[in-house]
């Protein structure tokens, strides 16, 4: 594991109502965010009270997680777009700091 | 104009949720039933439906006249009636000399206008002179400041622009708008109707008009300015952003004013939003579309509009606007009235003359006279309400010792009492629906009695309320036992038919299956529609017996045409011919998952074949002459496990450069490469189920509908669906749970599976389900317009079991006549009212195949319950088809995940169908599609009434009303849980979907607890325990708590 390179970047990860999984990837891919991971069925607890993951016959009311990787300056313009929709719906995005080895994988093509 | 990455993406953010209030729309091949006001289901009901109505200028109750029929019909509960007026009138104040309640009373059941003029001028000092007969004091000196106000109001309040334009200067901007708009909406959105098509479609909808927009002659001799407005920017969204700068529009407002925006064409505006969002949809993917594209066309067309030169002159920005109501108030009264056409017929020509001159003082002169006429004109007229009020009420004298403060206070409570009375109506229609079914169930005490004996066959039929009929009357013709199960049997499947090559999706819209189900075939099969589209190339693969895996979309999609979609453009709807249908070999379902090893020599099969051609096609050689070592060879080195392709080169006496070369055409037009390999190996890996998913989707089944023992040497999965000819909204008839479907596959896939030795063995293991080895599942089809019932896939049944198959089959064809005849006089009321169930079931069959039929069959219409429980509950109550019943035994489900299963999935559906029919009642011509006789159909997804209108949504007349009346009775879904009330309470609230409408008071919810025989029903936030049986003439507050 000699000469690993890190680079510095940025993870979103952005919890939704399954309805809204179009809306969100829809908006990322605006943004040219190169990739994502999608969690669906989440179970936890929030301000609606508990959400249960194991609900077989429908999707839209199951949370899921959308994880994103992005360099810094993208993150201010995400959260801008995502201003609107989460000033009338449930759901959270978490920013933090991580460190990626290929950075190729993750800048879009207008970088 | 080039705005930045945050706004640019905020604005997609913003249109996207002012969109939401906008329901989807699914392209009508298969038609799913939805809440048209699902968006604000969010809101609780009372308020959503004001929202909606203000939304989409519908009407969310009905007429009060048609619930005075109602009423007089004995369909409302009366007493319901008079205890939520005594409940109102002990809210509010008295007034002197009145008897309220009888006014109240009075009003609602002979009145047929309503009493409450709105936006009047008269105040009830005016009234009071008008009653007794004095004149009305004149006004000289009008304060202007609340006219302004209710001009701002009226115009300005998150209004497109252009409609104000419309209501103060008689243009027609808003339709000429909307036509245009419809009109690149067809283009850009045909899928195959029209033999023109839009020239650049591939690069999406904005792209593409932008290119036809800028070269289209009739806008530049018409003087739009499209170019200009275009040349602002690159980006849709940057067309938006400019637009609504120049309008003059404050960005807080924007989301709102999308929405008006969007509302105008919520048909288009709901098939685009779907379409967006869908995942593998053919022509969403060729021709991509979102809102963000719609808008920005939409408001560069409209700001051309506005700024073309007929138009230019006139005020056309929030400022110019706010600008013209604050310095020409009157005028702008004045023209308000006149193009808002509001005004008073008597003095239309002389405003209209004085607003054409422009004298200032004239128009000043002519204002207030105008407003003295429509002040004693309204003042009488609401005075004309108050004495024939008084006069229904006999208390007349009391009217006319009122005093102008009296009559105000009055005025006002008359006027808020109307505004609940839609709801009261709702709520004592359905007091009457609640009283009858709690009355009519015969809830069994949980404990297990004497083992039954073994019936002859059980049947799974689906939820539908179609289903309750047929039920009941197979019951009633010998040793059957049903159950209700949503009819996708609960397995979601994604499933190819054979000779098509596109995926059609059998659960509710609310999931999406992951597992493919191949349908193949032995024998040589030919559709001949759907191939002539085809190249010969593909024609010849899809023959040979690959057939079913090549149509797979991915593996399809390497020849790099089009097959996905063209070869399927559908001839009617892309619905299974009938004649083709008939002709269809026996077919068989592949249902296992594929193994790493079978999946691999599939592809290598396919690439094989492919590599032949693509030999055949660019080097003119014989097939013959392609042996397996050269194609192995061009493979080999295609997939980059070897360097050169020696024996190709050799064998076809190529020189390097070509062979190079051709290797490079395999792996990029025809696909043939490493990293495409993978993708179809993962697209491979959806066929089928493993067989833990057999067994789970078998046990889930079976242990939901609480059927673990005593099998009967038959089970019938029934699905069903409809025939009608000549009838786009064929689908609307269809399985709901199978996504508008038919819902025969379902049956044949759990038939499958559960028929299947190792599954058996697993239930028998691990769910404690014993399926003794007698017992044979067969999938049936119940035609809904003719109540047929057929067997199929008979010839996979064990010899053993034939002898009984006479009897089976004759029992269901005597359940297919006794549901005719007791469905039929309903369809056709006028003739032959005496006839027996023969007559009865050749008539129903008749009717489906009548080309001039618009009505086949009343499908969901009048639906009303959904009952959750075992069948003992509804046994003995004949429900008439307005029920649906799931079958669900609270005992075998400790843990209450089937209930919740089936709440947020059947039921969620179920409310969605109810709501659809709700909302299509009560104003058909807004939430409804109107007349079937003016439809058109548009781009084959959709209809429009006439040549050009918004897409048509909801249910047309002629499925909800007849004669003009309803035949559907709007009331909220009445929902019955079998179950102690812990149970399904907390089953209820552990689901926040269900919980929200519930609480919302989206439908109507009610538990009754076997053991107790009590009932507890949802209601102003709390549970209200019921004792049953219920005394309809007393005024039990619960069943009538508002």
């Amino acid at each position: 594991m000699k000469n690993l390179n890190l680079n510095p970047l940025k993870k979103l990860e952005i919890i939704l109502e399954g309805e809204q999984l179009e809306f969100a990837t829809d908006l990322l891919d605006h943004a040219d965010v190169k990739g994502y991971t999608i969690v669906n069925n989440l179970s936890g607890k929030g301000s609606h009270g508990f959400h249960e993951g194991h609900l077989m016959f429908n999707e839209e009311e199951v949370l899921v997680m959308i994880i994103a990787a992005v360099p810094e300056e993208k993150v201010e313009p995400i959260l801008e777009g995502f201003a609107p929709f989460f000033s009338r719906h449930s759901g959270v995005v978490f920013v933090s700091d991580i460190q990626v080895t290929r950075l190729v994988k993750f800048q879009g093509s207008r970088d | 104009m080039n705005i930045a990455l945050g706004t640019s993406l905020k604005i997609r953010s913003m249109i996207h949720m002012a969109a939401e209030p906008i329901p989807f729309f699914w392209p009508m091949r298969t038609f799913i039933h939805h809440n048209p006001l699902h968006g604000l289901e969010d809101m609780p009901f009372t308020e959503a439906v004001e929202r909606g109505a203000k939304l989409f200028h519908g009407r969310t109750f009905l007429p009060r006249k048609v619930y005075q029929k109602y009423l007089a019909a004995g369909e409302i509960n009366q007493f319901a009636v008079a205890a939520a007026i005594q409940d109102f009138v002990g809210n509010h104040e008295r007034i002197n000399g009145i008897a309220l309640d009888k006014w109240l009373m009075s009003l609602l059941n002979e009145m047929e206008l309503p009493f409450t003029l709105t936006n009047t001028l008269a105040d009830a000092g005016d009234v009071h002179a008008s009653l007794n007969s004095r004149d009305i004091r004149p006004v000289e000196n009008m304060n202007l400041a609340d006219l302004e106000s209710f001009l701002c109001n009226k115009l300005l309040d998150c209004r497109p622009i252009y409609e104000a334009v419309d209501t103060l200067f008689g243009t027609d901007i808003g339709n000429e708008l909307d036509e245009l708009v419809i009109r690149t909406c067809l283009d850009f959105f045909d899928e195959g109707q029209s033999v023109w098509e839009m020239p650049e479609r591939g690069r999406g909808l904005f792209a593409a008009w932008r290119c036809v927009a800028k070269r289209n002659l009739r806008f530049f001799l018409r003087g739009f300015h499209i170019s200009r407005i275009l040349e602002a920017a690159d980006t849709p969204e940057g067309i938006i952003a400019c637009v609504m700068q120049q309008l003059g529009i404050p960005e807080e407002q924007w989301i709102d004013y999308f929405t008006r925006e969007l509302s105008r064409l919520h048909g288009w505006v709901g098939f685009i939003r779907w379409r967006s969002s869908a995942r593998r949809y053919y022509w969403a993917d060729q021709y991509p579309a979102d809102l963000v594209d719609f808008m920005a066309i939409r408001l560069t067309l409209a700001l051309a509009l506005l700024n073309s030169r007929k138009l230019k002159r006139l005020a056309h920005t929030m400022n110019d606007l706010e600008e013209t109501i604050h310095s020409n108030t009157i005028e702008t009264y004045l023209r308000h009235e006149l193009y808002g056409k509001t005004i008073l017929p008597e003095m239309a020509f002389r405003v209209e003359r004085a607003i054409q001159l422009g004298n200032k003082e004239k128009l000043e002169a002519v204002f207030y006279e105008y407003i003295a006429v429509k002040r004693n004109h309204e003042a009488r007229h609401q005075a004309a309400r108050f004495q024939e009020l008084a006069r229904l009420s006999g208390n007349q004298d009391a009217l006319k010792r009122l005093s102008a403060e009296d009559i105000s206070r009055l005025q006002n409570i008359i006027a808020d009492f109307e505004k609940q009375e839609g709801m009261l109506w709702l709520h004592a229609l359905e007091s009457r629906a609640i009283g009858h079914l709690l009355n009519g169930l015969t809830p069994e005490s949980g404990a297990d009695g004497p083992e039954a004996g073994r019936p002859f066959a059980q049947a799974m039929f689906c939820i539908d309320t179609r289903s309750e009929r047929i039920r009941r009357h197979l019951e009633s013709v010998g040793d059957y036992q049903t159950f209700g199960i949503a009819g996708f049997f609960g397995v979601p499947v994604s499933f190819m038919p054979h000779g098509k090559g596109s995926e059609t999706h059998l659960c509710p819209v609310i999931v999406t299956p992951k597992n493919l189900v191949l349908e193949i075939t032995a024998a040589q099969y030919q559709d001949a529609a759907a191939i002539t589209t085809l190249e010969k190339a593909i024609h010849e693969l899809k023959e040979s017996v690959l057939a079913p895996f090549v149509t797979v979309e991915a593996i399809g999609l390497l020849f790099g045409f089009d097959m996905v979609g063209k070869t399927l453009i559908p001839q009617t709807y892309n619905r299974w011919r009938r004649h083709l249908h008939e002709a269809r070999p026996s077919t068989r379902l592949l249902l296992d998952k594929l193994s790493r090893r079978q999946a691999d020599s599939v592809l290598r099969a396919v690439q094989r074949a492919v590599i032949e051609k693509a030999v055949e096609r660019e080097f003119g050689i014989e097939p013959e002459k392609i042996t397996d070592d050269i194609t192995r060879d061009v493979r080999e080195t295609a997939l980059g496990r070897q360097h050169r392709a020696d024996i190709f080169t050799r064998e076809l006496g190529l020189n390097d450069e070509a062979a190079y070369a051709f290797i490079g055409r395999l792996q990029g037009a025809y696909r043939i490469n490493r990293d495409f390999s993978h993708l179809q190996i993962e697209q491979l890996g959806r066929i089928g189920f493993t067989l833990d998913e057999q067994v789970t989707y078998v046990g889930t089944a079976l242990r939901t509908i609480g059927l673990m023992k005593n099998f009967s040497r038959f089970v019938l999965l029934v699905g069903h669906g409809s025939t009608s000819e000549n009838n786009p909204y064929e689908s609307a008839l269809d399985c709901g749970a199978c996504g508008g479907n038919h819902g025969l596959v379902s049956g044949r896939v759990l038939a499958q599976m559960a028929n299947k030795p190792q599954v058996r063995r697993a239930l028998r293991r691990q769910h404690d389900i014993d399926i003794p080895d007698d017992t044979w599942f067969i999938p049936a089809f119940h035609n809904t317009t003719t109540d047929e019932l057929h067997m199929h896939d008979l010839e996979l049944i064990p010899p053993s079991h034939l002898v009984y198959i006479d009897r089976l089959r004759n029992g269901l064809v005597a359940a297919s006549r006794l549901s005719a005849h007791e469905r039929v006089p309903d369809l056709t009321p006028d003739e032959n009212q005496e006839t027996g169930p023969a007559k009865a079931f050749s008539l129903a069959q008749r009717n489906s195949m009548d080309w001039s039929q618009v009505r086949p069959e009343w499908g969901l219409s009048k639906n009303a319950y959904f009952v959750i429980g075992r069948r003992s509950l509804t046994k003995e109550f004949a429900l008439h088809g307005r029920a649906f019943l799931h079958s669900y035994d609270y005992r075998t489900d400790p843990r209450r995940r089937l209930l919740e299963n089936i709440l947020t999935g059947p039921l969620v559906v179920g409310q969605w169908i109810n709501m659809e029919h709700y909302f299509s009642v009560v104003d058909n011509e807004r939430f409804g599609s109107g007349s079937k006789v003016n439809h058109n159909v548009a781009g084959r997804f959709g209809v429009m009434t006439g040549n050009i209108s918004d897409l048509r949504t909801g249910l047309p007349s002629q499925t909800v009303l007849k004669d003009g009346l309803p035949y559907h009775e709007p009331i909220r879904l009445i929902t019955v849980i079998e179950a102690p009330i812990e149970h399904a309470r907390q089953a209820i609230e552990g689901v926040v979907a269900v919980k929200k409408l519930v609480h919302n008071g989206w439908l109507r919810m009610i538990v009754i607890d076997p053991d107790t025989r009590n009932a507890s029903l949802y209601a102003t936030e709390r549970w209200h325990e019921i004792k049953l049986p219920i005394d309809e003439s007393s005024s039990s507050e619960e069943l009538f708590a508002l």
